[in-house]
């Protein structure tokens, strides 16, 4: 089995940074995980996709186009703009309630309520989570990525994988300070994932791939 | 886990980009010096073997440009130290000089020469394929499939160098060197950069011993397409009447596909890992009883043309496909894997996966990347384009390869060429020979120093009335921050270089350094600049010096500091888009009504923007006498 995960969002919102925690962690708990990044936009405002890969049968470094399990959007446009990576027979779109307009004259964003309409309808299920909100309440403004973190570790962990604990301990710390704040969001992040398991009740047929013995057959 | 903290680990398997793995696979193979010039997708591999230098004590060091770094890492070679020397595909052009003889003299101890090139340009500004090199050139060239078996294959590359006495070509990709993978560790062995050089002929390339070196390379040459036969990273999988022969990440995509089920049951695979010289023998073993032949490989047909040719001497017909199905530009996908498996196998083409999406989507503008906020090119390049709009100018801008080359998009739309490293100053001496024109040559620091000095010279010795405008922010910083000969370093390895003292030594005369951030100061010096070379008929330039906003934003964060923040005055704002679209900081976005208004999350406090607004609506966030002070503190970060 291979967990499919897209991670998109604009050039300096901590994509990088993020998946490769998640895959680091993976690989701690000796499954195998791949993660295929985007340099050069990561830092300079474009638009950035990392695919993560994670289960003993993976090889090729790209999510293929609809097989993407999960969609993590940091951002509402590269959401939408990444889509073809979705399914709606399976895919759980994760998307933070956060627009950034594209800095090109005259550039014209959709809507934000027809944003969502389309990835929910290209979804099996959409969570908004105000990520990038709770980062700025939380004390790091650049912190939503650690908040998709901690989701991403409670629906991993859930799926039988031990990672909250290697994830927890490598949330960045740049200054002490922010890597209080990090740490909080982080949990935030986690907490947000129980709260969606409690509410659809564990696993559910819109996700079927959201099952407690996922990565069980690996041995853990 | 960090590069630096893995040199002690003997075993164990961690999470490696594939630059940090090849970087791995060296120092296990006995490297003792690497040399590079950054490059996209190369960078990470010289950049993490800098981190260890002086734990493990190997020679290490960013070059002046990739033709230096080859000669460097060549002089170890042919010296008894095992070297590397890593670029990107592009870099390799600049370096082919010292390539074609490096191959015509051999080497005394391992000569790795790592290309990492771009399929799908994803940084580039073209997809060439580097195993043509290893034609060109007669160099054997090794291509990894994944991050685990780039490390085994760069280590294996130093042994099998060593061994034929002759450099060979590890070539990877952006997708492989930038993904990452599990690395299963090995032991490092004692490393050393001392050397000695033994005067040989075979060294002096004059026509004479050139000829000699030509029929010894052809001898070793023998024994190279021989040996590649026993090299382990190439294997025969699975049985069946299909044969598909997959060359580096190409296998990945046909592995996991063929395991899917997806594609039916009858494959044999030959993984190749030598994409030039094919093996022989175990291609022929590869092909008993095959019926039908198909070889999925990126970009060019470097192993199909090898495998044609050997089928055809050994006299052996049989149906072969290649490029006709799998296509020949960009990156391998699951897609193009899956069709062309599929139409080999039942004659009709699926563009795509069965699963594939198909829901229409809701149109999205693009979102390219962009000068960073407090990037100092942005108002440079603003300045520039409100004096040529003014002066209505007939202009050229010869622009070249690094950040400032996203001023070719609007709203500046300055730079309309853009083909090589350096191409900036020399285009621009072409141009004003035949053109009535403002000619401006736009380069960065970096850029500058790896090729813009001869044809800085080259206008200076043919009086060319061309401006130069170099952007000078201290650093690579396109490719990842990594230092260049404008960095004030510490003075203990490296010494600064001021551009000043370089481009006066070279003859020019009107040079001038500016501040970007001053805009008025940027129009002012622009204008005289372009007076002058219009009267004196002579080059002159301009060196706009401020530091990469990433960088200074880095030790502002290391220093525990917190932004002078703006924001914009509503009560005095005229919605006129100055900020957002002319000026286009990326902190700045209108709302409904067309008021400006800044992201606090993105704004990086440099202020460049309280110049640009026509009413002087954009304001500090907090007028205290602390923010005065905060601001001359921070001035000394951004210089």
């Amino acid at each position: 089995m291979v967990l499919n995960v897209v991670v998109v969002g604009v050039g300096g919102q901590g994509v990088l940074t993020l998946s490769k925690i998640l895959g680091a962690c993976a690989i701690e708990t000796g499954v195998k995980a791949l993660v295929a990044e985007t340099h050069g936009m990561s830092q300079r405002g474009g638009s950035v996709i990392v695919h993560v890969r994670v289960g003993n049968d993976v090889c090729a470094p790209t999510v293929p186009l609809g097989e993407a399990h999960v969609m993590v959007a940091l951002e509402m446009l590269e959401g939408v703009r990444y889509l073809n990576y979705v399914n709606p027979e399976f895919s759980l779109s994760i998307v933070n309630d956060k627009v950034l307009r594209p800095s090109i004259p005259g550039a014209k964003v959709p809507e934000k309520e027809t944003m969502l309409k389309t990835i929910k309808s290209h979804s099996a299920l959409t969570v908004v989570v105000s990520a990038s909100e709770e980062a700025i309440k939380l004390g790091n403004p650049a912190g939503a990525n650690m908040f998709m973190l901690g989701f991403l570790a409670g629906l991993l962990e859930f799926m039988g994988l031990p990672m909250q604990g290697c994830c927890t301990n490598r949330v960045p710390h740049p200054s002490a300070d922010l890597g209080k704040a990090n740490a909080a969001i982080f949990e935030r992040g986690l907490m947000e994932a129980s709260a969606l398991l409690e509410r659809i009740g564990g696993e559910v047929t819109e996700l079927p791939w959201l099952r407690k013995d996922f990565f069980k057959n690996l041995g853990f | 886990m960090k590069f630096e903290d893995t040199t002690t680990l003997k075993e164990g398997s961690i999470l490696m980009l594939g630059n940090e793995a090849i970087a791995r696979g060296a120092l296990e193979g006995g490297m003792g010096l690497a040399a590079a010039y950054p490059g996209t997708p190369s960078s990470e591999i010289v950049e993490s073997l800098l981190k260890v230098k002086d734990k493990l004590g190997i020679y290490v060091e960013w070059s002046v440009n990739e033709k230096v770094a080859f000669e460097v890492s060549y002089a170890a070679a042919i010296s008894g130290v095992k070297s590397l020397v890593a670029m990107k595909h592009v870099g390799l052009n600049v370096a082919a000089d010292p390539l074609m003889s490096s191959a015509y003299t051999g080497v005394r101890e391992s000569f790795v020469i790592v290309t990492a090139d771009d399929p799908s340009m994803w940084s580039s500004q073209n997809e060439q394929d580097n195993r043509l090199y290893g034609v060109h050139a007669y160099i054997p060239v090794f291509e990894p499939s994944d991050p685990g078996e780039a490390k085994e294959l760069c280590k294996f590359a130093f042994e099998f160098s060593s061994k034929v006495k002759h450099p060979v070509i590890l070539r990877t990709t952006t997708r492989l060197s930038h993904t990452r993978g599990p690395v299963t560790l090995g032991t490092i062995p004692r490393l050393t950069t001392r050397g000695e050089f033994t005067r040989k002929k075979e060294y002096v390339l004059t026509p004479s011993n050139a000829r000699k070196d030509r029929e010894a390379m052809l001898t070793r040459w023998k024994r190279i397409m021989d040996e590649v036969n026993a090299v382990p990273f190439n294997r025969i999988e699975g049985d069946g009447k299909n044969l598909v022969i997959a060359s580096g990440i190409a296998y990945a995509y046909v592995k996991e596909i063929v395991a899917s089920g997806k594609v039916g049951d009858g494959w044999r695979i030959l993984k190749l890992s030598t994409p030039y010289p094919v093996p022989r023998k175990l291609l022929l073993k590869a092909m008993e009883g095959v019926e039908k032949v198909l070889i999925v490989e990126e970009l060019e047909p470097v192993v199909e043309k090898g495998v044609k040719a050997i089928l055809y001497e050994e006299g052996i017909t049989v149906e072969l496909h290649g490029k006709d199905l799998i296509g020949l530009p960009y990156e391998m996908s699951h897609e193009r894997v899956y069709s062309a498996l599929k139409s080999f196998t039942e004659g009709r083409r699926p563009r795509v996966l069965a699963t594939r999406n198909t829901k229409e989507s809701l149109p999205v503008p693009p979102r390219p990347p962009t000068f960073c906020p407090g990037c100092p090119y942005r108002p440079l390049f603003y300045a520039i384009r409100r004096y040529l709009n003014r002066k209505k100018l007939s202009y050229v801008a010869a622009g070249d390869i690094g950040c400032y080359a996203l001023a070719h998009n609007p709203p500046y739309n300055l730079q309309d060429v853009i083909i090589n490293m350096g191409g900036s100053i020399g285009t621009a001496n072409g141009f004003a020979h035949v053109l009535d024109s403002v000619i401006l040559a736009i380069i960065g620091d970096s850029t500058f120093f790896h090729t813009g000095i001869p044809p800085l010279v080259n206008a200076v010795w043919h009086r060319t009335p061309i401006v130069v405008i170099i952007l000078d922010n201290e650093i690579t910083a396109m490719t990842g921050h990594q230092p260049s000969p404008a960095t004030r370093g510490t003075g203990a390895t490296e010494n600064y270089i001021p551009l000043e003292s370089v481009v006066k030594g070279l003859g020019v005369n009107f040079v001038e350094v500016i501040d970007p951030f001053d805009v008025t100061q940027v129009e002012n010096t622009l204008s005289r600049a372009i007076e002058y070379t219009s009267k004196q008929r002579e080059p002159a330039v301009i060196i706009a010096r401020r530091k990469c906003a990433l960088s200074a934003l880095r030790s502002l964060r290391r220093a525990g500091i917190k932004l002078p923040l703006f924001k914009v005055d509503l009560s005095k704002c005229i919605k006129c888009g100055t900020c957002y679209n002319a000026f286009a900081c990326p902190a700045i976005y209108p709302d409904k009504e067309g008021h400006a208004h800044i992201d606090p999350g993105l704004c990086a406090g440099c202020g460049t923007c309280t110049q640009v607004c026509p009413v002087n609506a954009i304001v500090p966030v907090d007028h205290s006498d602390t923010y005065k002070l905060q601001k001359g503190l921070i001035e000394k970060f951004w210089r």
